[in-house]
């Protein structure tokens, strides 16, 4: 300053702050903006992670449980089981016999039998010895070696058991004796145990038994237990006792074999089958699947899949050596109806019934709601009646789903006391006015947003050239608004689409109920439906794991990719209808 | 154009198509117009002049009762359209808009194509039965329009993708097509640039051969420009009616003069 001041020239103006330091308010507040910054990004991010979880766990599970293995297996339609008493099978026959006598999984056992043997699996031989492997490594494990060769001595499996277990029983004894005050019993039931050992071949483990202080009181007990011979001979006595419990029911286990009404129907169908076989696929049991997929690594009890021993794993390994199992597409997951079997599972009459109660939804809500949303907007006089309506259509909006089943159950007992019995219970018919009704207020609001988002030079012009109100809404303003009426609609479909707790009420998740639907593709406006929500809820409640975890979330793949499809229609059709003025 | 609106002027002899007698228009309780006495010539330009907020577009648009889509706005008094009132209980405000067609202040053509524009009131209406006809009633509406050249060969393309005077003159060809007898214009050039200003001018002199035209302006040259007759309102008052050269030369009432030169307003 003070130099500019003695070169004479006017005086630069005193600068009150100079412009290339920060004021502490300027900087106060460029700290409140980066702050908000990055709490949006950390929002958006805790957003974000949570949906990818979301998305992964769906379909890490889902994608999965989409393919299923299946046993390729010549189905032979025997005479024989079909009719036990012999001679010809009549076709009236057939559709008359009792579906649990258990006829048709004589064939499809006897089949599944025909089929290994031909592939050169020896069925009750794998199952052998892969229990008495199983002995043998219980006793390799407590030092018993030689185990292998003392159950070829024994012949038969189950008398290697009976000599295992009369070893194992001795030692038990001695461990009893030692125990007790008595010496000279625990003495002689000490030498009875080693004797025991002597006989059916382990001399070094005799030894060591012999070698324990009859004397020693919980010494020699504990002795005896570290040795660990008694519990790896019983266990190797009951793994040799397994293979004779193996029958037919334990080989029919591996595959779903229940598929019964399929395999009547198509011998009433078509008679002549009677005698000849078809290659068929049928699914493996689903619990095996999981051991299939590497889930389980059936080592261990806890590793096996609920109901299954490591013989049928051994034959299910066979099969997979020979061939004869293969990983596909689970293609009538779409078309089968809903069942507690996750085998043959599906979710045909859920799509069907949600789409026809989409229909219905669309159709009622639609007209109801757009009618209401012109009269409202356009024509309604403003008083305080109309405003009482508005608000109480704003409302309606927020008022719990469920409380529109109950709405709907409540019709439901209504129609049922008037005479229209139970046929209306679970309609897709139903399931859609109640979905409407749930429906509506979105749609109403969405279309009077819309409406009022006509600019009103239209409107003017429309009444300027002489235009009845009438005309001026339908030729003008409706169109201008259908955008955001159909992103309104759509998104008011999805919703319903998704709504659980109003079917629930109203009979749509009864499985019994759905089961009758014969074609998944026949089901009707009024005949008994499911929905996708409620199917993915019975999913999710089923009793096997591998449903519970693995086809409710396919479904729920499903109805997502859906809902994906719907908002991708709601955005395309608001671009290509979208005008600007 | 001078010398051609001298000797209009002279000419005093037409008919009166519309009348307005003690006219009053409420909003609410509020008196936006009191007592309108005007007679409005056929084949006359009219102009309604004065500050914003006068009632010179509230009494527009009571002569083809756009008012009625207001809810709170009452009109009160006579307005007769060849001697008929227009208010009368009898009279559907939809045929009426088809005798008294509007053009407002921002070009509003509907988002269609400029076809269907046009096209649009001779449809409800009625006045073409066939597509020839109602082809010609297009081409001769967007003809006295002066657009017909310029957009004749997009008549599918939208309306809205013209320029602002051309849309401006798409709705007078859109007012026109319903072959209405009066053509209310609500300062139709507020939203133009001069040119297109200059060019509606134009056809609104033009239009004047057929029509009876009412022009609320903000601008008093416009009036000047285009106006036979003029009338000057102020605060809800009709304060002047007369020949446009007399309320701009030597006017009578002091506001009168107050506004055109410019102290009040």
């Amino acid at each position: 300053m003070s130099d500019a001041s003695l070169s004479g020239a006017t005086p630069a103006p005193k600068a009150k702050s100079s412009l290339l330091t920060q004021t502490a308010l300027v900087r106060k507040r460029h700290r409140a903006g980066a702050t908000l910054r990055w709490l949006g990004l950390a929002a958006i991010s805790v957003v974000l992670f949570f949906l990818a979880v979301l998305l992964w766990s769906i379909v890490s599970r889902g994608v999965p449980a989409l393919f299923q293995y299946q046993a390729q297996i010549e189905l032979f339609y025997d005479p024989a089981i079909l009719n036990p008493d012999g001679g010809d099978v009549d076709p009236a026959e057939i559709g008359g016999i009792n579906l649990r006598t258990g006829f048709e999984r004589g064939i499809f056992t006897n089949s599944l039998r025909q089929t290994l043997v031909e592939a050169g699996i020896d069925i009750e031989g794998t199952v052998e010895r892969r229990w008495v492997a199983e002995a043998v490594a219980a006793l390799d494990a407590a030092g018993l070696t030689g185990g292998g060769v003392v159950v070829e001595a024994a012949g038969a499996p189950a008398d290697a058991a009976r000599v295992f277990g009369q070893a194992g029983s001795a030692l038990r004894a001695a461990a009893t004796a030692l125990s007790g005050d008595d010496a000279d019993a625990a003495l002689a039931a000490r030498d009875a145990a080693a004797q025991a050992l002597t006989d059916v071949g382990f001399d070094d483990a005799a030894a060591t038994v012999a070698a324990i202080d009859a004397a020693g009181g919980a010494d020699a007990v504990a002795a005896l237990a570290a040795t660990g011979y008694q519990q790896a001979l019983l266990d190797a006595a009951g793994a040799l006792r397994q293979p004779a419990q193996f029958d037919d029911a334990a080989l029919s286990a591996l595959i779903y074999a229940t598929n019964r009404r399929d395999v009547r129907d198509r011998l009433v169908d078509n008679p002549d089958l009677v005698g000849t076989s078809e290659t068929v696929g049928v699914p493996i049991d689903i619990a095996v699947t999981r051991y299939l997929s590497g889930e389980l690594s059936g080592v261990g009890t806890a590793q096996l899949p609920p109901g299954f021993d490591i013989g049928q794993l051994s034959l299910v390994d066979a099969m997979v050596e020979a061939d004869l199992v293969g990983n596909s597409f689970r293609w009538h997951f779409f078309t089968n109806p809903y069942s507690q079997s996750g085998e043959i599972a599906g979710i045909g009459p859920a799509l069907m019934g949600s789409a026809y109660m989409m229909l219905v939804v669309l159709v009622f809500s639609l007209i109801f709601g757009v009618a209401a949303s012109i009269y409202l907007e356009e024509f309604a006089p403003k008083n305080r009646f109309t405003d009482f309506i508005e608000i109480n259509i704003a409302n309606l909006a927020a008022v719990p789903s469920i409380v529109f089943g109950i709405l709907g159950a409540a019709i439901l007992f209504t129609l049922m006391d008037l005479g229209f019995g139970n046929s209306i219970r679970g309609t897709a018919l139903l399931g859609g006015i109640v979905l409407s009704l749930m429906t509506l207020p979105t749609i109403v609001i969405a279309t009077r947003a819309s409406l009022k988002a006509v600019p009103p030079s239209i409107r003017d012009a429309a009444l300027g050239v002489g235009a009845s109100k009438v005309q001026m809404v339908f030729h003008h303003k409706l169109p201008l608004a259908a955008p955001g009426i159909l992103t309104g609609t759509i998104i008011g479909i999805a919703q319903a689409l998704g709504e659980t707790a109003p079917l629930l009420l109203i009979g749509l998740s009864v499985s019994t109920g759905a089961a009758l639907l014969s074609s998944p593709f026949s089901g009707g406006l009024l005949e008994q439906a499911q929905s996708m929500p409620t199917v993915v809820y019975l999913f999710a409640q089923n009793q096997d794991a591998p449903v519970r975890e693995g086809l409710a979330q396919s479904a729920i793949l499903v109805m997502l990719l859906l809902l994906f499809a719907l908002n991708i229609l709601a955005i395309l059709l608001r671009r290509k209808f979208e005008r600007r003025w | 154009m001078n010398d051609m609106r001298l000797t209009e002027r002279d000419v005093n002899t037409k008919e009166i198509k519309i009348e307005a007698r003690q006219v009053q228009v409420f909003y609410g309780t509020t008196h936006a117009l009191k007592d309108v006495d005007v007679e409005i010539e056929d084949k006359t330009v009219t102009a309604f002049i004065g500050p914003s907020g006068c009632g010179k577009s509230t009494f527009l648009r009571c002569l083809n009762r756009m008012n009625d889509t207001i809810d709170v706005c009452r009109v009160q008094g006579d307005i007769l359209l060849d001697g008929e009132d227009i208010y009368d209980k009898r009279v559907d405000p939809v045929q009426l808009r088809a005798k008294v067609g509007m053009v407002f202040q921002k070009p509003n053509p509907f988002p269609k194509s400029i076809y269907d524009n046009v096209a649009y009131g001779p449809k409800i209406h009625g006045l073409a039965r066939t597509k020839v006809e109602l082809d010609e009633v297009v081409e001769s509406s967007l003809r006295r329009a002066a657009l017909w050249n310029e957009v004749k060969d997009r008549l599918d393309a939208p309306g809205t993708g013209l320029s602002g005077g051309q849309q401006q003159r798409l709705c007078i060809a859109r007012a026109v097509a319903t072959s209405p007898e009066v053509l209310l214009m609500d300062e139709p050039c507020s939203a133009l640039d001069p040119i297109a200003t200059a060019q509606v001018e134009e056809l609104i002199d033009e239009l004047r051969q057929s029509y009876s035209v009412v022009i609320v302006t903000h601008s008093m040259q416009q009036a000047a420009r285009v106006s036979q007759k003029t009338a000057f309102f102020h605060l809800g008052n009709l304060v002047e009616f007369g020949e446009t050269s007399k309320i701009f030369t030597n006017p009578e009432d002091p506001r009168t003069e107050s506004y055109i030169t410019g102290r009040i307003g």
